[in-house]
C-alpha cells in the first residue's frame, strides 16, 4: 500500500473523527485520507480485552472499560444523544482553576455547525435566559434531547472515494527522529506489527478517544525514557469526569420556573448559576434539572409538610419535584492514567487509572445546592431539601471521559495548542475530550464535535489562532 | 446606621399610613417588611429554609 498519497491520517473512527472527515471534505474536493480503526464493525471479545485497565479510586476497571469502545463508530454506539454547549464561563480563567486559551465567541459558528450535524433544528444551540425572578443569579440552560447518532455504518467511509478506511489497525505508537516530526506510526494489523512510513507534509489526527490518546502516547520508545508524544510530562494527567447525583434534593416549586419560551418536549430543563454567584462563591459550574413528580413516594417524608404550610403562607399552588444533578470536576494532576508492565495482544503496555472525586468537586455541588435553595426561598418560589448524604456517597459517574491531553497556549502546562496541534510535533493534532482544559457539565458531544469542525478548517488552512 | 434605623422607621411608618389608607392589615404588611429585611436563611438537615418560615411551621405544629 502507497501511504504517502494520503494527505491527512486519522486514527479512530468515532463521531470526532467523522465530524472532522465531513467538514474536512466539504472544503476539499481532492486530499485523499487515511482512517485506521483499531476494532471492526461490531465489538469484539478481543477487541474489548483491548481496553482492559485497572483502576483505583471513585470508579472501578469496568466503568472506564465500559466508556470506551474499540469498534468502528467508538463510543457513539453508546452515547444517549444529549447536546448542549458548554457555557461561556467555562472557557474563561478564574481564581481556582485555568481557561481554554481559546475565545468562546469563536467557538459559536463552530457549534452552530456541530449543532447541524446532531439535530434539524439549530436555533436553540446557544440559548440562555436569564432568569429575572432570581435576581439574574440563575440562568436558564435548556439541553437539546436528540436522537442518538450512531456512527456504526462504515459503508459510508467505503463508498467514498477519497476516503481508505483499514479497520482492525491498532496503532501501537508514534516514531520519530528528530522529536519534530512524526515519521511513522507503529501499527498492529492481521497478527503483526508494521510501520506505515510517514512524510513532513502529511498531517496526522490522533483521535482514539480520552483513555486512547494517552495510551499512544504514553507508549514506551525504544530510544529514549521519555516517550514520543509525552515530552510535556502531562498527557495522562488532568483525567475528568462529570459526576451526577440523582436525586440531589427535593424541591417545592412554583411552575414558573419551568415555562420558558423554547419548546420544552425537546429540551431537558436545566438551570445554572450566575458567572457572578460562582465566582464569589468559589464554585465550580453545576446544573440542576427539575423532574416534576405527581405521586409523594418518592419524597423524603420528613419533607412532605413544608408543600401545605407553604403553599398556605405564600398563597401559591406549588408542584412537587426531584433534583437531579451533575459538577464539573477541576482538572487536577493527581487524576490520570499511568501505563503499567502488563501488554495486551496486541503488544501495547495497558494503564491503570487513578481517579477519585475530590472534596472541592463535591462540596461544590453542595454549595451549589444550597446557593439554589438559597434564593428559591428568598423569591418566595420554592424550596429545597438537599439530601447532603446522596451527594457525598451516591453520585456517580457520567462516562465522559475528558482531559489526559490538554490544550493550551503555555507549552509547560499543556500537550497540545488551541489549534490542537501537539506542542513538540508540526504534523501530529489531537482530537476529542482529551483536548479539554476544563469539564464544565454539560455533555461533551457537542464540544467534541465543534473543535472538529475548527480542526477541519484549521487543515484546510482557514482561520489559524 | 443612624440613616438606615431613619431610613427603617419611615419605611415601616409610612407602610402603616398607606395600609390603613386601603384598608389593610397594617401589622402583617409591617411584619413581611421586617422579614424581608431581617429574616435569615438557615439550614436545617439540609431544608434549605428561613427564621420566618420555621416559626410559622413551629407554630402549625403546636
Amino acid at each position: 500500500m502507497i501511504y504517502k498519497n494520503y494527505s491527512l491520517i486519522v486514527i479512530g473512527s468515532s463521531h470526532a473523527s467523522q465530524t472532522l472527515i465531513d467538514s474536512f471534505l466539504e472544503k476539499n474536493k481532492k486530499s485523499k485520507i487515511l482512517v485506521l480503526e483499531g476494532g471492526s464493525d461490531q465489538e469484539t471479545e478481543m477487541n474489548r480485552k483491548l481496553t482492559e485497565n485497572t483502576s483505583y479510586g471513585s470508579h472501578d476497571s469496568n466503568y472506564w472499560q465500559n466508556h470506551w469502545v474499540r469498534a468502528y463508530g467508538g463510543t457513539s454506539r453508546k452515547w444517549e444523544g444529549w447536546i448542549g454547549t458548554l457555557e461561556r464561563e467555562d472557557f474563561e480563567k478564574n481564581n481556582f482553576r485555568g481557561g481554554w486559551d481559546i475565545d468562546y465567541d469563536s467557538m459559536l459558528p463552530h457549534y452552530k455547525k456541530a449543532y447541524e450535524y446532531y439535530s434539524d433544528e439549530t436555533k436553540s444551540y446557544k440559548y440562555e435566559k436569564n432568569l429575572e425572578y432570581f435576581s439574574n443569579h440563575i440562568k436558564f440552560k435548556p439541553i437539546k434531547i436528540t436522537k442518538a447518532k450512531r456512527f456504526t455504518d462504515s459503508n459510508k467511509f467505503e463508498k467514498n472515494k477519497q476516503i481508505t478506511l483499514e479497520k482492525e489497525s491498532n496503532v501501537i505508537k508514534f516514531l520519530t527522529k528528530n522529536r519534530k516530526i512524526i515519521s511513522g506510526i507503529e501499527v498492529f494489523k492481521n497478527g503483526k506489527t508494521d510501520i506505515i512510513p510517514i512524510q513532513p507534509e502529511q498531517k496526522i489526527v490522533l483521535a482514539a478517544g480520552s483513555l486512547g490518546n494517552a495510551q499512544i502516547l504514553l507508549q514506551p520508545s525504544s530510544t529514549s525514557d521519555i516517550a514520543i508524544g509525552n515530552e510535556s510530562g502531562l498527557v495522562g494527567k488532568n483525567l475528568m469526569d462529570h459526576f451526577q447525583t440523582m436525586p440531589s434534593a427535593d424541591i417545592i416549586f412554583d411552575e414558573k420556573i419551568l415555562k420558558h419560551s423554547v419548546p420544552m418536549d425537546n429540551f431537558y430543563n436545566c438551570f445554572t448559576l450566575s458567572k457572578d454567584l460562582k465566582i464569589e462563591n468559589e464554585l465550580l459550574n453545576f446544573q440542576a434539572s427539575i423532574q416534576q413528580i405527581n405521586q409523594t413516594e418518592h419524597m423524603q417524608k420528613s419533607f412532605l409538610d413544608e408543600i401545605s404550610l407553604l403553599s398556605a403562607q405564600w398563597n401559591k399552588k406549588l408542584s412537587l419535584g426531584l433534583i437531579h444533578s451533575r459538577g464539573e470536576i477541576l482538572p487536577q494532576l493527581h487524576n490520570c492514567i499511568k501505563l503499567t508492565n502488563e501488554k495486551n495482544w496486541v503488544g501495547q503496555n495497558k494503564f491503570r487509572v487513578e481517579f477519585s472525586y475530590s472534596s472541592k468537586d463535591l462540596m461544590s455541588s453542595l454549595n451549589s445546592h444550597r446557593k439554589f435553595g438559597e434564593l428559591l426561598v428568598k423569591n418566595k418560589i420554592g424550596m429545597i431539601k438537599i439530601r447532603n448524604d446522596d451527594i457525598f456517597r451516591r453520585s456517580f459517574g457520567t462516562g465522559h471521559i475528558m482531559g489526559t491531553t490538554k490544550l493550551g497556549k503555555n507549552r509547560e502546562d499543556s500537550v497540545c495548542d488551541v489549534n490542537l496541534k501537539h506542542h513538540n510535533y508540526d504534523n501530529l493534532y489531537l482530537l476529542g475530550s482529551s483536548v479539554f482544559p476544563t469539564s464544565g457539565v454539560i455533555n461533551p458531544t457537542l464540544t467534541i464535535a465543534a473543535l472538529a469542525d475548527r480542526l477541519a478548517q484549521r487543515l484546510n488552512g482557514i482561520g489559524q489562532s | 446606621m443612624i440613616l438606615f434605623k431613619r431610613r427603617t422607621f419611615i419605611k415601616i411608618i409610612s407602610t402603616i399610613l398607606v395600609s390603613n389608607l386601603f384598608n389593610l392589615r397594617g401589622l402583617a404588611i409591617t411584619n413581611d417588611i421586617l422579614e424581608d429585611e431581617f429574616d435569615e436563611i438557615i439550614e436545617i438537615d439540609g431544608l434549605i429554609t428561613t427564621r420566618s418560615i420555621q416559626r410559622f411551621r413551629e407554630n402549625q405544629l403546636r
